[in-house]
């Protein structure tokens, strides 16, 4: 690759200027954005959990409730 | 008429206790979807607005790609297309004159190509903007 000397007219230069800044905030809006995704991510995977834990809990009740019953039917 | 049987319960505070537990766990099992519910409804929105975010980047980058001298650049590029399509060219020719086994390869090739037109069209598209991207790098290093 040949290195030749690149020239930029200065008002393009003043709005690449201007570009990137805008590219750089956005790119930050971008990522909070996305760590706020993934916040909620983690609050959702939170919530599957105990939704998990809660279903299990009830499941013992109900299987204590009928081992009782089916004891005493014996 | 049929006879009614009683069975006693030994310990019924205790069956109760768990019944009523049981409930209240269901209870807040319906207060997690619920909630849940909500959860994804943040995300939604919030993956509209991640959408909104990149799209305002691409068009950012697109500008900023206008601004800078492509001159060079296009030159560059029109020689790396010429070159690949030379490649191209004299692999086809090579095909026509080998073998069986070439053959299948090509109807292995023409099956992706077919399975790739499945594909969505912005998918398409954004392979397609991948692939230039990379040819240019290529032709940069």
């Amino acid at each position: 690759m040949t290195e030749n000397n690149v020239f930029i007219k200065i008002e393009n230069y003043n709005e690449i200027l201007d570009v990137l800044d805008l590219f750089k905030k956005k790119l930050h809006d971008t990522q909070n954005t996305l760590d706020e995704i993934v916040k909620i991510r983690i609050e959702e995977e939170e919530e599957i959990n105990s939704w998990k834990a809660n279903l299990e809990q009830v499941q013992n009740e109900i299987n204590k409730v009928s081992k009782n019953l089916f004891e005493m039917n014996n | 008429m049929e006879e009614t049987f009683f069975v006693k319960i030994d310990d019924p505070n205790s069956i109760r206790i768990k019944l009523l537990e049981s409930s209240k766990l269901i209870l807040h099992t319906i207060r997690i979807e619920k909630k849940l519910e909500d959860i994804r409804k943040r995300k939604l929105s919030q993956i509209t607005v991640l959408k909104t975010h990149t799209k305002e980047l691409e068009f950012l980058m697109a500008r900023f790609e206008e601004l800078l001298p492509h001159q060079e650049l296009f030159k560059k590029e029109v020689d790396t297309i010429k070159k690949s399509l030379k490649k191209t060219v004299e692999v086809k020719d090579k095909k026509v004159k080998g073998k069986v086994v070439e053959a299948k390869e090509v109807q292995v090739k023409s099956k992706i190509v077919e399975m790739s037109k499945e594909k969505p069209k912005e998918v398409d598209k954004i392979s397609s903007a991948l692939a230039e991207i990379e040819k240019k790098l290529r032709s940069l290093q």
